[in-house]
């Protein structure tokens, strides 16, 4: 399996993108303001979570 | 550090801990892999349905349109790029629609249906699957607009949801898919039999891309697959390229080469052929097979006469012509 870099992950950080509403977000981070704009509230969602993917870890480590 | 691999599609990026996978939406937050862009959309829009393209489906319907920010492909022809190649996090637009509100939407503004495009659907695979389960219970159709360049055993769960697609099929090469779109033929292949196998109706589109795939024996071998393994009534879309993004060198496709991609395809036994972007070309319209009757007369994405019998027949011979017509 071949591995990509995290290459946004400079840009923003993707835990407060998500994890914290964009008005608390828009004093920090440029791209945030965009969302406070909107008026739209970020917040994280256990429907979020993506159906198919596993841990990559051993077989017994996971 | 958790990694998580993504199974979705077929690059299984293994993404670290507040890391992206190549699409850039789907992200490892603490360990567990999180659709970024869930209820995030940044284009809505209303098209007609033949902008899909989708020709054999709820002809001159109004489509509700949406898509978020990111594709797992990199075409380098890209004409959505400033969407597609960004992460949610980089939009300058980005709206707040849950799958519910969504539906709520489209039956406001009056659309039978709803499309997932613009960019590619699959990374906002979840979004798309809750958004399409609440369109049915509402009683709409759901289109989606793919390269698909995605795992099977997922797409075979979204089929559930799904009415109808205009799958591109980029070119019948693999080293075109990996110099030009950074993905692979295959998986395209298999995507195209699974929604044919799961009874989605399937419409195909070929970009005609000058000196690239606009090689005639290629088009052959391609029409012929298609007629062998999704059948003789699937209609293809030859579309013309305009220059885009980092293909600004080559020139847009010409009408001769349009035709002539047209012309094999026909002979190679395919039904319905169609030419896209390219304003009051023959190829716009439907004719029957059997006995050459124009049965849909368009210009653009304008349907200017529907000569088909209610139960989506030749007027004249009385052929069927394949496609989900009310």
């Amino acid at each position: 399996m071949k591995r990509y870099p995290s290459i946004h992950i400079a840009a923003l950080d993707r835990r407060r993108f998500l994890g914290l509403s964009a008005a608390a977000l828009a004093s920090v981070l440029p791209a945030a303001r965009t969302l406070a704009r909107t008026g739209t509230p970020v917040t994280l969602s256990d429907r979020e979570a993506c159906f198919y993917h596993r841990l990559n870890a051993p077989e017994g480590k996971r | 550090m958790t990694e998580v691999a993504c199974e979705l599609c077929p690059r299984g990026c293994v993404i670290p801990e507040g890391g992206a996978g190549d699409c850039r939406v789907r992200v490892n937050i603490d360990g567990r892999l999180r659709a970024s862009t869930y209820g995030r959309p940044s284009a809505i829009h209303i098209d007609p349905m033949e902008k899909k393209p989708l020709y054999h489906f709820h002809p001159g319907s109004p489509v509700f349109s949406i898509a978020t920010a990111g594709c797992n492909l990199h075409c380098l022809n890209c004409q959505n790029w400033q969407l597609s190649q960004r992460g949610g996090e980089e939009m300058e637009k980005v709206y707040r629609a849950d799958p519910d509100q969504v539906v709520a939407l489209a039956r406001e503004q009056g659309c039978e249906s709803i499309a997932y495009t613009y960019s590619d659907p699959i990374v906002f695979y979840e979004y798309v699957e809750d958004t399409g389960r609440l369109a049915h219970e509402g009683g709409l159709n759901n289109v989606f607009v793919t390269a698909g360049y995605i795992n099977r055993e997922p797409l075979r769960r979204l089929c559930r949801v799904l009415d109808a697609s205009n799958t591109d099929l980029k070119a019948f090469d693999d080293r075109f898919y990996r110099e030009v779109n950074a993905g692979s033929l295959e998986p395209v292949l298999d995507a195209l039999v699974t929604f044919r196998e799961e009874g989605v109706w399937l419409e195909v589109t070929n970009l005609v891309i000058p000196t690239l795939n606009d090689d005639l024996v290629m088009i052959r071998r391609m029409a012929r697959w298609i007629r062998d393994e999704l059948g003789e009534g699937t209609p293809l879309h030859f579309s013309r390229f305009h220059p885009q993004y980092r293909m600004r060198n080559l020139p847009p496709t010409s009408g001769e080469t349009l035709d002539r991609a047209r012309q094999e395809a026909l002979d190679a036994g395919l039904q319905y052929v169609y030419v896209g972007n390219v304003l009051g070309h023959e190829g716009n319209n439907t004719y029957c097979p059997v006995d050459g009757t124009l049965l849909i007369g368009r210009i653009g994405f304008h349907i200017t006469e529907n000569n088909l019998t209610g139960d989506g027949r030749c007027p004249s011979c009385g052929h069927p012509v394949p496609g989900v017509w009310q």
